[in-house]
């Protein structure tokens, strides 16, 4: 048969391995602790293989088995171990049979969770009591101290505990024997924590009440250490003792409706609601669980701040959610949702740590864990069913728990804002009424400052930023002129005192800023805002938990930050790029810094042309900055957005969402293009977006006609809409866009009607940003033609037809039926470019000449119209277009059609196939980055050289642009050959 | 002669070090033998990204388990290292990431550095064994703990059937800091 300790181990197996602790304990002292027992025959008394109930007698029976010191410590140490372990196999074995037998399994969770909390804290509080006595060497029996526990009772990974004594003269003896049973409870036991104490008192364990007074009455406190003095419970000692810290200091946080002045409550409640909110916001990592910060610390939170509301002096949170039942039952509801939600987590995070690990976070991928939450799962009641396994079944629960807790939490947290409204010290600063009392000679932006200070540590300020935002600007105003009347020392120290929390609370005061930012339209309010933006910067890159605080910010209040960025002064942007740079020591580590990194770029290095769609964008749909870094989900957005457009209501709405679809593709599109995708795949997803916005925008503006103006025509097959110019070429980032409109028809009633959808349609494009060019509506004064007065106006006697010309064979039909696009072809396309094809040759022969010996210098910089620029390759395939007679869009798909045709000059057409990609390349990154022109200015050519792969050295720039201009000449010469070669054979 | 030994562990939130620091004190408590106290930076400060815990050691009870200055300071972050650098003892050891500008180390203390965050992220199974590599580092470059009780200390602490990677990365530890130069302020 196995020895019983044989058999624990075995048993033990099964729990965590921090229980390996407690069996090297054992096995330490067993043997001894055995042979005394027997040597005295009391054996018999003391439960060493099974739990005991009789704890407190075996514990002092095995104290006085000996007279030594160290072999109390040790034997008493090892019958802990024993008990703890046999404890936890106990529960093990309770909760097994708990939820085998019980119908009410929402229940189970609590009932289990408070047997727990008794075991623990009887076998603690036995043990704690003995060593205490020990340390004190069994004197100071006079001496009056309270050891109160602050935490949750059932927490085995560690005891908060704080400790309060009566006389001063015994802080000594009582630190020396406390730091004794720290370290002897650290050896064999739990750990100890002593924040509450050592929070009052430097390197103490203890404190008396006049030094918790003290810090009180100073401001120096938090919500921390309010909480925990909140749920304070005595273990060891006096109760009178406890009782006159509950009157002298406690329940200066309960609410008292009798006081004008709450302000311990009102600070208690503006740090833990803050707290409360970062809790609710911050990110989740998608691999992880953590049933503590997730659940049950944001619940445990918000019932302290309950408890302080209504007057429940109450510590177990159970009882605490009991109380509230019956004292707010209009919220009885939620008080449930809340205790069942609790149950859950609890027994979820308490048997994980128990059977798997002390730690917090829950790697669901990491190995072995997947199969031991899986064990946990089937423990509390989850089953198999079909192929979903126990465990999904219970991580759906946990999810939908989560989402219901957050519900709950959400109206109990309105209903204590609206409290803490009524309650509040500030009252008299927000209404005014402040100015009313006699004798007052005060200043707004001084008086928040004054009064913030009497509830240090708040991190709560949306009802202050709420009266800051306010549309009748009455509190605004009169802020900002308070603010403005001050000296310029004082502006500075006061501006400082609104950064002062950016430690705590870098959130709230990022909200504050753009609220004033928004509203900052003249100079004395933009004072005031580029003035605390700066020193709020200051504040934070001060801080080595900026970056984390940053990307907290970015998850939670993403449009707050891009607010912000596009608000700030140039200089103070500079200093939020410094901050960025610096890399985290882990970036991997720290979610979200990259999209933080991605976002402050596109600030810093984006052209106007850009940020008009993208902030456009981000206002309106915040999750997309979440997502800069995944083109793909931006994408799948998009193209929700394009899918459900037939799905809206009105054409209004219909109108309003398309125009959202085509700047969420520029943003996207300009992003993949900012992030090194080539010019062809940017060009291909560009123009895809355009044509679907125009064909779309064509058929919503023709229903809003039809419905504004009563009626509805057809035009049997005879309109057409070809885009000519850039997009025709199928090249993205263009910021005009060129149509021809054809009606092939005199009805004036149906040129009237398309005419009013183009009309819509040019004003809905101009809301893009996009300049729409209809060439022939300045001659016709119609943006509709017709093509027999197209066929009259190619024929006039004029230098410059050959440009027309060009715009007809660039052009690409987006709406329109194949017939017409024949009839285009056989009355237009044919007859006045393809019959007079060389004629149409030489022109533009003679055109890219002119162009190049009048404009050799003025052009230099222009990568269009340079000599090798884009206009030049246009010219070299539209020439190409016309010797062939072909009908394909003018695009690279064309030029490789072209080196098909012309295999003798290949490697010539090859090359320059590859310096269009350099130089539209070039021409996307200079418009996102810089500035929608053709001209490039060298001094703005550093970051797209480092895009482009020139390095990022100060010289990069000017390498791409010796660069680029040897290349052009190049492409210049390889052009002029080629167009020679162009003539009749 | 009585001895008091303390390390300071200080990085970044994600490093683990929180959870070192307590490996540690076990291994010295529990496993060998001697009083250690362990202590973490909690509160509100703790909310942000920073993590610092101390370790005191000693053969004696201890009273105060705060640490005024250290033996051995680890650091991962550059910001950890200007923050405790002047916390280190005349004699004391540093330990610091290779990424970290190491200026201001005083004549006899002793520098090491490692490239710790880079090994986390391309040698161990997970980056976030990175506590447990620099665990490993420490363990051999300093006497004061065993090396077997830091092991058990481990085993004792880490989720069940994880064991096998934990220990992986804490003899990558060993290994690097075999190897590593060994520098002394002159």
């Amino acid at each position: 048969m196995k020895d019983p300790l044989t058999r624990l181990t075995e048993k033990t197996s099964s729990l965590g391995n921090y229980n390996r602790k407690y069996l090297h304990i054992i096995s330490e002292n067993i043997e001894k602790l055995t042979d005394t027992l027997e040597r005295y025959d009391k054996r018999d008394m003391v439960h060493l293989w099974s739990y005991s109930l009789e704890i407190p007698g075996e514990m002092d029976t095995i104290l006085e088995l000996t007279s030594d010191y160290q072999e109390k410590l040790d034997f008493l140490g090892c019958y802990f171990a024993l008990q703890f372990l046999h404890m936890n196999l106990r529960l093990v074995d309770i909760v097994k049979l708990e939820l085998a037998t019980s119908k009410q399994r929402s229940q189970t969770g609590k009932k289990l969770m408070l047997e727990s909390g008794r075991m623990f804290r009887l076998l603690t509080k036995c043990y704690m009591q003995r060593l205490l006595n020990l340390f004190l060497n069994n004197e100071h029996t006079d001496m009056e101290y309270s050891m109160l526990s602050v935490g949750t009772r059932a927490d085995q990974d560690d005891i908060d505990l704080g400790i309060i004594h009566r006389n001063p003269e015994d802080a000594e003896v009582l630190n020396r024997a406390i730091g004794r049973l720290a370290s002897e409870m650290f050896k064999k036991a739990n750990r100890l924590h002593f924040h509450l104490s050592e929070h009052v008192v430097e390197n103490s364990f203890t404190a008396t009440i006049d030094q918790y007074e003290k810090i009180l009455d100073r401001g120096q406190y938090d919500f921390v250490i309010v909480t925990e003095m909140l749920g304070a419970a005595v273990i060891l000692g006096s109760y009178s003792l406890f009782e006159e810290f509950e009157t002298r200091i406690t329940n200066r946080f309960f609410h008292d409706p009798q006081k004008a002045d709450n302000r311990f409550h009102e600070a208690f409640l503006r740090g833990i609601l803050g707290e409360i909110n970062s809790l609710l916001t911050s990110r989740k990592a998608p691999e992880v669980i953590n049933p503590k910060d997730d659940a049950l610390r944001p619940i445990k939170s918000l019932l302290s701040a309950l408890k302080v509301v209504h007057g429940i002096h109450k510590v177990n949170t159970w009882n605490i959610i009991d109380d509230l039942k019956e004292k707010n039952p209009e919220r009885r509801v939620q008080y449930e949702d809340i205790e069942r939600i609790l149950s859950f987590f609890e027994l979820f995070r308490h048997l994980y740590q128990i059977m798997v690990a002390q730690d917090e976070e829950i790697y669901l991928q990491d190995e072995g864990v997947d199969s031991l939450v899986a064990k946990i799962a089937e423990m509390i009641g989850f089953e198999k069913k079909g192929v979903v396994e126990a465990k999904d079944f219970m991580l759906v629960i946990y999810y939908e728990f989560l989402e219901k807790g957050i519900k709950a939490i959400e109206i109990l947290l309105d209903d204590i804002k609206k409290h803490l409204l009524k309650i509040s010290i500030f009252r008299p600063v927000f209404s005014g009424d402040i100015h009313k009392r006699p004798g007052f000679k005060g200043n707004l932006a001084i008086d928040f400052i004054r009064t913030s200070k009497l509830v240090r540590g708040a991190t709560y300020w949306d009802d202050f930023q709420e009266e800051i935002g306010q549309e009748d600007n009455r509190f605004f105003n009169e802020f900002i002129d308070s603010f403005n009347q001050l000296p310029d020392r004082l502006f500075n120290k006061v501006a400082k005192g609104y950064v002062a929390g950016a430690e705590y609370n870098p959130a709230s005061i990022l909200r504050f800023l753009v609220i004033i930012g928004k509203k900052a339209r003249d100079e004395k309010t933009k004072r005031v805002f580029n003035t605390i933006s700066s020193l709020f910067l200051d504040e934070l890159g001060r801080l080595p938990t900026a970056l984390y605080s940053l990307t907290q910010i970015l998850y939670a209040h993403p449009q707050d930050l891009n607010k912000f960025l596009a608000l700030i002064q140039w200089q103070t942007l500079q200093k939020f790029v410094d901050l960025v740079q610096k890399k985290p020591a882990t970036p991997e580590l720290l979610a979200g810094y990259r999209q933080l990194l991605t976002l402050t770029n596109i600030h810093y290095q984006s052209s106007h042309f850009f940020k008009q769609h993208f902030h456009k964008i981000l206002n309106k749909f915040p999750i997309y900055i979440k997502n800069l870094r995944k083109n793909d989900r931006l994408r799948e957005i998009a193209e929700g957005f394009y899918s459900d457009l037939t799905s809206l209501p009105t054409t209004q709405e219909r109108l309003d969402q398309l125009g959202d679809y085509y700047d969420l593709e520029f943003v996207r599109v300009s992003l993949l293009a900012m992030e090194g995708a080539d010019c062809e795949r940017t060009d291909y997803e560009f123009i895809e977006f355009c044509d679907n916005y125009t064909l779309s925008l064509y058929e919503f503006c023709q229903q809003n006609v039809h419905l504004s103006h009563g009626y509805s025509m057809h035009t049997h097959d005879l309109f057409a809409l070809y885009a000519t110019g850039g997009h025709a070429r199928e090249q993205g980032f263009d910021d005009d866009y060129d149509m021809i409109v054809i009606l092939d028809s005199t009805d004036q009633e149906g040129i009237d009607y398309c005419n009013k959808i183009v009309g819509k349609m040019n004003n809905h494009i101009i809301k893009r940003g996009i300049i729409p060019h209809h060439r022939f509506a300045d001659h016709f004064g119609s943006y509709v033609i017709s093509i027999r007065q197209l066929a009259e106006y190619l024929d006039r006697k004029d230098e410059n037809v050959f440009i027309d010309q060009s715009q007809i064979l660039t052009s690409r039909m987006l709406v329109g039926s194949r017939k017409l696009d024949k009839k285009f072809y056989d009355e237009i396309i044919f007859p006045k470019v393809y019959a007079r094809k060389w004629e149409y040759i030489e022109r533009i022969k003679a055109e890219m000449s002119s162009r190049h010996e009048e404009n050799s210098t003025a052009h230099k910089n222009n990568i269009k119209e340079c000599r090798g620029g884009l206009r030049d390759i246009e010219m070299l395939l539209l020439m190409y277009k016309a010797k062939y007679e072909a009908r394909a869009p003018l695009s690279r798909r064309f030029l490789r059609q072209v080196i098909e045709l012309e295999p003798h000059h290949a490697n010539r057409l090859v090359e320059i196939g590859r310096h269009l990609n350099f130089i539209k390349n070039l021409r996307d990154l200079y418009r996102l980055k810089v500035a929608a022109q053709n001209v490039i200015d060298v001094e703005y050519l550093g970051p797209i050289a480092a895009d482009m792969g020139y390095g990022d050295d100060p010289d990069a720039g000017d390498r791409l642009y010796k660069d680029c201009r040897e290349r052009s000449s190049h492409t210049g010469d390889l052009i002029e050959e080629l167009s020679e070669k162009i003539k009749p054979e | 002669m009585s001895f008091r030994f303390s390390i300071r562990l200080s990085g970044a939130g994600g490093h683990g070090l929180i959870q070192a620091a307590r490996i540690l004190a076990e291994a010295g408590a529990v496993y060998d033998n001697k009083n250690a106290a362990e202590s973490c930076s909690y509160g509100p400060e703790a909310r942000g990204n920073a993590s610092c815990a101390e370790i005191v050691l000693s053969d004696e009870a201890i009273d105060c388990p705060r640490v005024e200055s250290v033996n051995i300071l680890l650091v991962l972050t550059q910001e950890a290292f200007d923050k405790h650098i002047p916390d280190l003892e005349p004699s004391g050891m540093i330990i610091a990431d290779s990424n970290i500008v190491v200026d201001g180390i005083e004549p006899g203390q002793i520098h090491y550095s490692a490239p710790f965050l880079e090994i986390a992220k391309s040698k161990l199974s997970k980056p976030s064994l990175i506590n447990i590599l620099a665990l490993g580092f420490l363990a051999e470059v300093c006497d004061a703990i065993e090396k077997k009780s830091i092991r058990q200390a481990i085993l004792a602490r880490v989720p069940r059937m994880s064991e096998d990677i934990y220990m992986s990365a804490f003899e990558t530890g060993l290994q690097i800091a075999a190897e590593a130069p060994e520098t002394i302020g002159d």
